[in-house]
């Protein structure tokens, strides 16, 4: 499942005063099974950009293209590309609508045209992925805590299945226990059934310990598509569009003009902490 | 697109028409409409036109946007017309079949009351889309304020406007946000009779209702923590003050009023229409 993007415009509310350019020539290609983290400031046409992937809004000139699908055709079926490409929204607490957590996860596959045994399977499969038990399936999605309801939600896009997953900031709002859940439940999704991410995000905390690629996108236009360790090497660059390396990484550099060299590519916590005790263990300094 | 409806929408520029006072627009815009139910002949509704023409050049809105104002009421536009078009009676018969019917003041009425509610929907538009919800809402509270003696709450009022004004967009734009978190869902809108379409909004309605709940709990616990305890003794940031422009303009009304006047009054026309 590659997803090919070719130069590719966007631009709201066009001829009247609000108008905005949200991509500005835009051009990459993904390919099956990457994880993609897409970081950039608010505004700089994140949200557009994953809703072009699925063919919600179509660009004013350029071309998309999800596995054999061309999504700028008039002829497409969208429910193939619905089911093949699952856009979690930035705070998808907010859809939820129906009486019950069972009855909203199958919102989607019914869509699909699914029947309801296959929808229970479905289900049944679904709540492990996002570390739900089915106790609160017949609660109502309302009386859910925050966390909670952001997994019921999760779940509803996972119910049908998609090949390739984007989820916009899934972790906004939430505090760092039940961000540190949702991470790890898509990084698990990622590993286990091989499906395609791309996950929106201005933490480059969340995105370092996660993804293999990193996109990054400033004022409507492609910066750099490159892998974790080649995007975070040019902190210079990150600076310069008012974003950062991660926290760690930017403390490694500090150690470094103070003269304690850790070594390079140290972009997580982890990974921090092994290349200290390396340092501490070599030249027992402490 | 739903972003499509300007209605109520405010486009800040930078124009003569946007510095009058808002408690002069608002008292001309009710003038322009009732001067707008007195027009019913051609050279009336050419003043009119070029009346609201001219605004709209100094407003620097472009006209194309204050036409599509009354898209979203074309519906009723058409509708009206329609029913004057074959319900008025007249012995002057234009067009007949089987009971259907049309006379010449069937077409005059039609045309007249088309025009007028595009001229009415034009004209108020107009109004706030030059003028800040906060602006017309002052206006409001000033020009009602002399009935606060009476008993009308006239802040509460002003307040109550503001604040459905003020959620207009989000509320647009919220909408838009879950048709498409639906639509990714697989939702589908745009087929089906028209009952499956009703049920269809179901997964958009739920939502935006408890959001709107919300947003409105958020917005009184925010006004009670700012200590917001109604109109008494409140003054504003910004003083209304009429200077120099709002007289120019009130007297193109006074021009404009004049003209409707008299064509009503001497029955002005262009071969009888
Ligand atoms: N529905 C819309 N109508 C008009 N402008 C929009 C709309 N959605 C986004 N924008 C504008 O487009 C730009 C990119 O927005 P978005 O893609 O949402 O950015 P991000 O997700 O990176 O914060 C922003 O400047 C935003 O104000
Ligand atoms: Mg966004």
């Amino acid at each position: 499942m590659s997803i090919t993007v070719e130069n590719v415009c966007y631009t709201y509310g066009k001829g009247s005063p609000f108008e905005k350019k949200a991509l500005d020539n835009v051009s990459f290609h993904i390919e099956d099974g990457d994880f993609i983290g897409l970081i950039g400031h608010t505004g700089s046409g994140k949200s557009t950009l994953i809703q072009l992937l699925n063919g919600l809004i179509k660009p004013d000139s350029g071309k998309v293209i999800v596995n054999e699908y061309d999504l700028t055709s008039e002829k497409i079926d969208m429910k193939k590309v619905r089911s093949t490409v699952g856009i979690v929204f930035q705070y998808p607490e907010y859809q939820l609508f129906e009486e019950t957590v069972y009855k909203d996860i199958a919102f989607g596959p019914a869509n699909l045209g699914k029947s309801d045994e296959e929808i229970s399977a479905i289900i049944e499969d679904v709540l492990p992925l996002v570390g739900l038990s089915s106790d609160i399936l017949d609660k109502s999605p309302f009386e859910l805590s925050g966390g909670q309801k952001r997994r019921v939600a999760i779940a509803g896009v996972l119910a049908m299945n998609p090949r390739i997953l984007i989820l916009d900031e899934p972790t906004a709002g939430l505090d760092p226990a039940g961000r540190n859940d949702i991470l790890s439940c898509i990084k698990k999704l990622h590993d286990k059934k091989n499906v395609t991410v791309i996950l929106v995000s201005h933490s480059m905390e969340d995105v370092a310990n996660t993804v293999n690629k990193i996109m990054v996108i400033s004022d409507a236009n492609l910066i750099a598509f490159d892998t974790v360790g080649n995007v975070f090497s040019d902190s210079e660059k990150l600076k310069n569009i008012g974003l950062n390396v991660p926290q760690v990484t930017r403390i490694v550099n500090h150690l470094r003009q103070k003269g304690i060299e850790l070594g390079s590519g140290i972009y997580t916590v982890e990974a921090a902490v092994e290349a200290i005790k390396k340092r501490v263990r070599g030249n027992d300094i402490c | 697109m739903l972003k499509d409806i300007t209605l109520g929408q405010y486009f800040p520029l930078n124009s003569p028409i946007h510095k009058l006072d808002p408690r002069f627009k608002i008292m001309f815009t009710l003038a322009f409409i009732v001067l707008v139910f007195f027009a019913d002949s051609v050279p009336a509704y050419l003043g009119i036109g070029v009346f609201l023409g001219f605004v709209i050049k100094l407003s620097k809105i472009k006209a194309r946007i204050v036409l599509k104002s009354a898209k979203p009421l074309m519906f009723i536009i058409i509708f009206t017309a329609i029913i004057n078009l074959f319900l008025t009676g007249g012995d002057n018969v234009v067009f007949q079949w089987k009971f259907l019917k049309i006379t010449e003041t069937g077409i005059v009425n039609a045309v007249n009351m088309a025009l007028r509610l595009l001229f009415l929907v034009m004209g108020s538009s107009l109004l706030t889309y030059t003028t800040s919800p906060i602006m017309l809402t002052d206006g409001i509270e000033r020009l009602l304020s002399p009935f606060a003696g009476i008993g009308l709450p006239a802040h509460e009022l002003a307040m109550m406007m503001t604040i459905a004004l003020r959620f207009i967009p989000t509320l647009l734009e919220e909408t838009e946000k879950i048709i498409m978190a639906q639509k990714a869902r697989g939702a589908d809108f745009e087929s089906g009779n028209i009952f499956k379409r009703a049920k269809a909004l179901i997964p958009v309605l739920v939502p935006l209702f408890i959001s709107s709940f919300r947003r409105a709990d958020e917005l009184a616990t925010a006004m009670e923590c700012r200590c917001y305890r109604g109109g008494k003794n409140r003054t504003s940031l910004k003083q209304l003050k009429i200077n120099g422009n709002d007289w120019i303009a009130l007297s193109a009304m006074l021009v404009f009023a004049a003209w409707i006047v008299v064509c009503d009054v001497f029955n002005l026309n262009i071969m009888g229409y």
